[in-house]
């Protein structure tokens, strides 16, 4: 399917990657939430500014993760604000998540504080790969060279096997 | 690629690339050739390739939840808004081909007749003027168009501008939302916005309102979304949304004319909204089931006032 066949029926396209890419964000920011609004944000801006010659599985996650990681930027200075700020402290009244069997809660939790230790390049790489995309498409999303997406795929491993590495039976 | 004739050990990069099948089919056949002469490299690939089978173990434990129902029809409902917007001018434009193309097969039939010959000589006559020897008046001419002496000028007519339009806030939500009934456009002031309605749908509470702004910035503060899932809707010029640490700020040039769409999660109990200077206001998002309607004021710049031929 060629670009501008593929931008033709973009209900089509929400159903087939919709779910993958909320998948993807909500491992690369643990936040189902902020998953849910940069999922949605790379349907509109699909709608609104089609990609011209990209493979449009690729652009989506490309520009799902920018979002992403513009958005918690922007909420890194937000809390910033907020800490300076007690008499302003956020009002909303989250609840609980569903309860998980904890077994399986306490191995999520080892391997998303693992993860988190990544840099963000090095987690977003990680992922991509996971989701099977080519070195040149993570280059993309990430910014850098295809060339270095190797690099960046080996440290990411190493420092992820140095930091669960010790826990592994228990994540088994 | 680092490798040479098997000279020099490959670095991970190259290994990576070499297991991930990212290389062009000579450069896999020289690693491969390399690989089965160096044990020390050899080694290392394993060791990567068991590291990245064990970080995919490892990854596949992370939640792969998928969204529930109510996010899932939010952003279907805002990617059908988007489709509606864009497909609105495509639309239009459309239709606009389709006339012309009418007129000018209507035109071309017409032509064989007399009075339509006549119809356009008069037309001909009108745009180009009669002066004889004029190409108007040949072309009138030619049609069968007889010159006649100027009457006397009739009185001035002066051309009432149309108003301008300013839609009404889209109505379109998922099917959570209630059934409402669809309102007139509403009036708005300049540096005022239209009511400011707040419509639940589904996990979110959109508030909607329309525009006409100053030049400058507006900041929409919003307490509980930094994030800002926020998107202005028929925006004609683009105007950003950027969210920053003073709320949601509106970049707006001369002549802004937006509707602006803001989903607040209804898992927050309440948001504190506050547009430019304007008093803070706090709304409660659980009264799910009614529809607020609320005025607020959008801030002036005084640099309006500086642009040449602002109005």
């Amino acid at each position: 399917m060629t670009p501008s066949e593929e931008r033709l029926n973009v209900t089509q396209l929400f159903l087939q990657h919709y779910d993958g890419l909320y998948r993807y964000l909500v491992r690369l920011t643990g936040d189902a939430d902020l998953a849910a609004d940069a999922a949605q944000e790379a349907f509109v801006r699909l709608v609104e500014r089609p990609p011209q010659d990209r493979h449009v599985r690729a652009w989506l996650f490309a520009v799902a993760t920018n979002v992403v990681r513009d958005t918690a930027r922007a909420r890194a200075r937000w809390m910033t604000l907020l800490m300076g700020s007690p008499d302003r402290a956020p009002m909303g009244d989250v609840g609980p998540g569903p309860d998980d069997a904890a077994e399986s809660a306490e191995r999520r939790k080892i391997v998303r504080v693992a993860l988190d230790r990544l840099s963000w390049k090095e987690r977003t790489v990680l992922l991509m790969r996971e989701e099977g995309f080519a070195h040149h498409e993570i280059a993309d999303a990430v910014g850098t060279t295809t060339g270095s997406v190797g690099t960046m795929i080996a440290r990411a491993l190493k420092k992820l096997a140095v930091e669960l590495a010790p826990t592994s039976e228990t994540l088994r | 690629m680092t490798v040479l004739a098997g000279s020099r050990h490959l670095g991970d990069d190259d290994l990576i690339r070499y297991m991930d099948h990212q290389l062009d089919r000579e450069g896999q056949r020289l690693m491969g050739a390399h690989l089965r002469t160096c044990a020390g490299c050899t080694a290392r690939l394993d060791e990567l390739r068991r590291t990245s089978a064990l970080a995919s173990e490892w990854l596949s434990l992370l939640p792969a939840e998928m969204p529930d129902p109510g996010k899932r029809a939010v952003a279907l409902a805002a990617v059908d808004r988007a489709r509606f917007r864009r497909r609105g001018t495509g639309v239009l434009g459309s239709a606009w081909l389709k006339a012309a193309a009418s007129v000018v097969l209507l035109v071309s039939v017409g032509m064989a007749t007399e009075p339509m010959r006549a119809f356009v000589a008069r037309g001909v006559v009108g745009l180009g003027g009669s002066e004889p020897g004029s190409a108007a008046a040949r072309i009138a001419e030619w049609l069968g168009h007889r010159h006649e002496a100027p009457r006397p000028a009739a009185a001035p007519v002066t051309l009432q501008a149309p108003p301008e339009v300013i839609y009404a806030p889209d109505t379109r939500t998922p099917a959570a939302a209630p059934a409402r009934a669809e309102r007139p456009a509403p009036e708005v002031k300049r540096g005022m916005s239209a009511p400011l309605q707040f419509m639940p749908a589904g996990p979110d509470v959109s508030l909607v309102f329309s525009s006409v702004q100053a030049v400058g910035t507006a900041t929409i503060w919003l307490r509980e979304v930094p994030g800002g899932n926020a998107q202005a809707v028929r925006n004609y010029r683009g105007e950003e949304m950027v969210p920053g640490p003073q709320g949601l700020e509106i970049r707006n040039r001369r002549g802004s004319t937006a509707d602006y769409v803001i989903t607040v999660p209804t898992r927050f109990r309440y948001v504190r909204v506050r547009v430019g200077d304007g008093p803070e206001v706090q709304i409660a998002t659980t009264k799910s089931k009614q529809e607020w309607v609320w005025t607020i004021k959008l801030q002036s710049s005084a640099l309006d006032d500086q642009v040449p031929g602002a109005h």
